[in-house]
């Protein structure tokens, strides 16, 4: 059995927050549990993801294992060091690439940016030139190496930002949302970076609220939602704790509130799922998770789409995915916001 | 009819909006408040110490036959307020478009229905009126103190004079705003603008110390006149409406200062557009 | 491991001031802006101060060189204040800061390459001075002791780096230090006696004067110029200077430690 890299026990960090209301009140605090005793063990080799929606606690997550916050209870290790008391060695364990599109220097060139990063990792000169420019091709920015980054597209800065990671060939790479922003050729691209990275025999930590990536990169998922774990295995593993039959996906327009809360009553069906891409014309997709085989349920939940002037553009039924998985055990979609954690 | 008084109450929402938002701004960001009271006293003690320390008991005397006066330390508290009322004016409106660009929200801001000029003309309120504060609450404990002022209502007009001066002030920051849309870096221009400004303006001294050519460069400053205003009114106790002179020019450069921001901005934010410069950073 | 260590300081020092030098370097606006101004702001400083001196003075080399180094001492105390302060709040601006913090280069280190960009623009600066003085004034400014001077000038930069440290530290913890900065800056001009002796200063200011850093590296570049009385024997002062740098630039390794540490407990490491 591979050792484990990356071991988290009991990570808990809470922010201290001021609302802010009119020109003159100051205001009251809240305390927000962003991180709530969060445990994981990564092995070697591995590709874990921490899959969950916006405001969950990834990227809190990732900054208390790269050392960048200090996490109020629980300890961690990293490569075998700990992330409080050996924060040193622990950055020289690892990549880490940050979700932003802030964070390069604007005024330098791509080449120049991995260059300086390369010298404070204590890259010696000529390492660092062969070393950025094998990454330049790994990313495919070549072209544009010496381009000021204030010209670079959204896509040049993600793959700048992941070159940058992989600059001092850690054992480790933590990725906030690589692909987020990115058009679905350079998506593809970065995961097939990933992809190749762990054959290298690197441990990587990505975070995602992306299930379709997590169910195609990750040898093990987390689930995070508020701050808390609620569940952890393989994508097969997870996808067999939903005790449902099919799940019917319907993409069309007319998908409106009431007729959600139709397909909600009935009793055929046990949850639905709603991601509304244009609130004009209420179009979207609709995730039905169903109590039993689709067989039976489709006609009565077709003709109540009818009775709804939806307009269906595509129906499909399919098995659980990860997003049913964070359905069952959230009772929200991993595009609904729903609130934060508070103590 | 209608549609006018619907165009004039969209214009107060925006103007509304606008003047929230600065004030937000102000007021989270407190320390401020500090330097701008304190800023003059600053400047006019360091002159102050500057002159003490070289000349001796006699700097005051010397002060006098330069002047006019040997209220010496009021004579520069009042230059120092109308400096940094200015060098304020011209660096926040200066670098409001760029500010716009680097936090992403100048094109949401222009995708709005709200007009653009009345969008960036309201910034004048929020920061005339902070400044006129802020200037007003630096100079009453030198005032109270006994320095003493003959007429309140010429310190009034006099404060009028200072308001109505924001308005050229605002059309040389726009000026400079409205570079962003060429340049993309208006520090370097409002670092010599103000520099200029602060080096011609009599804050401290009688321009008429300068070659007869520099004169008349200076007395085409806005902020020349308001603090030859200022300063007659709280130090040599002229009356303001005696001084027609001053009063009138200085409305005649709240009518044209404008127009030429005006011009200048619709030439180069439509350049902007046509290159898709706006979003640019 | 001494020299291993060395070599990754020398490493980072050479990235820190390569970055500063380049980016100072592609504003040819603000480089220009500042050749443009510079001689407007002594003009600001200069006409006020005139008012208060009889006229012979008005013609007397001795005011402008006074001056000149009097603003050449000012960009000492800038420097002090907005190099490294200024690069830490650059860097949380432009969202790199996260990215330097999670590389093991000395946190001094890594903000200093301001103070480089700063001390090329420094010299830029007394060059470019002394022919505005030269050609404005008609004074030509001396430097009576070059060797002595130069040395004056790099402890300054010393003092600067450690003082800078600190302001640094609480930059990094408040966010937006620009107003102490400016209220700070005119007490040290003030109290250090930039543009007049401390000797001139009243006497319950004058005891302050003599705790302050700056004092002795303004009264060190004033005399190896211009040859003026020193407060304390050159060579006395010379020490001085050298321990308060090298204390301040201890004081300012551990307030920038503490304050990391404090950002990172509070999770506003990246905010600006």
């Amino acid at each position: 059995m591979r050792g484990e890299v990356v071991v988290a026990e009991g990570l808990t960090k809470v922010f201290v927050t001021r609302e802010r209301r009119g020109l003159f009140k100051r205001g009251v605090k809240k305390r927000v549990v962003a991180v709530d005793h969060v445990s994981f063990r990564i092995r070697g080799g591995e590709v874990f993801g921490l899959l969950g929606p916006n405001g969950a606690g990834k990227t809190t997550t990732i900054k208390l294992l790269a050392t960048l916050l200090l996490p109020d209870e629980g300890e961690a290790w990293v490569n075998g060091y700990h992330v409080v008391r050996e924060a040193d060695k622990v950055r020289e364990s690892i990549g880490v690439s940050l979700y932003s599109d802030r964070g390069l220097y604007w005024k330098l060139t791509g080449r120049e940016n991995l260059r300086y990063f390369a010298y404070l990792y204590h890259i010696p000169p000529r390492e660092a030139e062969r070393r950025i420019e094998e990454l330049l091709k790994l990313v495919g920015l070549e072209e544009e190496a010496d381009k000021l980054v204030e010209e670079y597209s959204t896509g040049m800065k993600a793959k700048l930002n992941l070159a940058r990671a992989l600059i001092n060939d850690a054992p480790v790479l933590m990725l906030d949302e690589p692909t987020i922003g990115l058009d679905p050729h350079s998506a593809r691209r970065v995961r097939e970076l990933i992809c190749e990275l762990r054959r290298q025999g690197k441990t990587i930590l990505l975070t995602t609220h992306n299930m379709e990536e997590a169910d195609q990169l990750c040898d093990r998922v987390a689930i995070i939602d508020r701050g808390r774990i609620v569940a952890m295995g393989t994508p097969e593993e997870l996808k067999g704790l939903v005790k449902r039959e099919d799940v019917v996906v319907v993409e069309g327009s007319g998908l409106t509130r009431e007729l959600v809360e139709a397909l909600r009553r009935e009793e055929c069906v046990a949850y639905v799922s709603e991601r509304v891409k244009d609130p004009l014309s209420m179009s979207g997709v609709l995730r039905i998770g169903l109590r039993r085989n689709s067989r039976e349920a489709l006609p009565r939940i077709l003709s109540l789409m009818a009775r709804h002037s939806v307009r269906v553009q595509h129906i499909r039924v399919t098995g659980p995915t990860l997003e049913d998985v964070f359905i069952a055990l959230t009772k929200r979609g991993l595009y609904e916001a729903g609130p934060e954690g508070s103590r | 009819m209608r549609r006018v008084l619907r165009a004039l109450a969209n214009n107060a929402l925006v103007a509304r909006a606008v003047f929230m938002r600065e004030m937000m701004y102000w007021l989270r960001y407190p320390l401020w408040f500090l330097t701008f009271l304190s800023f003059p006293y600053l400047i006019s003690g360091l002159f102050y110490s500057i002159g003490c320390a070289v000349s001796g008991e006699d700097a005051i005397r010397y002060f006098s036959e330069r002047v006019g006066t040997d209220r010496a330390f009021l004579y520069n508290l009042i230059g120092s307020a109308v400096m940094m009322i200015a060098i304020l004016m011209i660096e926040d409106v200066g670098h409001s478009i760029r500010a716009e660009q680097l936090r992403g929200t100048l094109e949401y801001n222009y995708v709005t229905a709200a007009n653009k000029l009345v969008l960036w003309g309201s910034v004048v309120l929020p920061h005339g009126l902070m400044s006129l504060s802020l200037v007003f609450a630096s100079l009453a404990p030198a005032l109270a103190l006994g320095f003493g002022v003959s007429n309140p209502l010429d310190v009034a007009l006099g404060l009028l004079a200072l308001f109505v001066g924001m308005v050229p002030l605002f059309s040389i920051g726009f000026i400079v705003a409205a570079l962003t849309f060429r340049f993309k870096e208006p520090w370097a221009v409002t670092n010599v603008i103000k520099a200029f400004i602060s080096a011609f303006s009599g804050f401290n001294y009688p321009i008429t110390i300068l070659p007869l050519w520099l004169q008349w460069v200076s007395r085409a400053l806005p902020t020349t006149v308001v603090t030859e205003i200022l300063r007659d009114a709280l130090l040599f106790n002229r009356r303001v409406h005696a001084m027609t002179h001053h009063v009138s020019l200085l409305a005649f450069m709240g009518i044209a200062y404008p127009l030429v921001a005006l011009g200048l901005y619709r030439r180069w934010e439509g350049e902007a557009r046509r290159r898709g410069e706006l979003g640019k950073y | 491991m001494a020299s291993t260590s060395a070599r990754w300081l020398l490493l980072e020092a050479y990235a820190s001031a390569y970055k500063a030098v380049k980016v100072y370097f592609r504003y040819p606006a603000w480089i220009v802006g500042d050749l443009l101004a510079t001689p407007l702001w002594l003009l600001v400083f200069i006409y006020p101060v005139l008012m208060f001196l009889p006229y012979d003075k008005w013609r007397s080399p001795e005011t402008y060189e006074f001056f000149y180094w009097g603003m050449v001492s000012w960009s000492v105390i800038s420097t002090a204040l907005w190099s490294i302060g200024g690069a830490i709040r650059s860097e949380q601006q432009v969202g790199t800061l996260e990215q330097l913090f999670l590389t093991n280069a000395d946190r001094v280190v890594l903000f200093l390459g301001r103070l480089v960009s700063s001390s090329i623009g420094l010299i830029i600066e007394l060059a470019y001075m002394s022919l505005i003085v030269y050609l404005l004034f008609g004074v030509q400014v001396r430097v009576l002791n070059p060797p002595l001077l130069a040395v004056a000038l790099l402890l300054s930069l010393a003092a600067s780096l450690g003082f800078g440290s600190v302001y640094g530290a609480l930059v990094l913890h408040v966010k937006s230090p620009g107003a102490v900065a400016n209220i700070l800056q005119f007490v040290l001009v003030i109290l250090c006696g930039v543009f007049y002796p401390v000797s001139r200063l009243p006497d319950f200011v004058e005891p302050l004067a003599y705790l302050a850093p700056f004092t002795y590296a303004i009264d060190l570049i004033r005399h190896a110029a211009m040859g003026t009385d020193t407060l304390l024997p050159a060579p006395l002062e010379l020490a001085v200077l050298a321990l308060y740098s090298a204390a301040l630039v201890a004081l300012g390794y551990a307030a920038l430690r503490r304050v990391e540490l404090v950002s990172k407990r509070r999770g506003k490491l990246g905010f600006y």
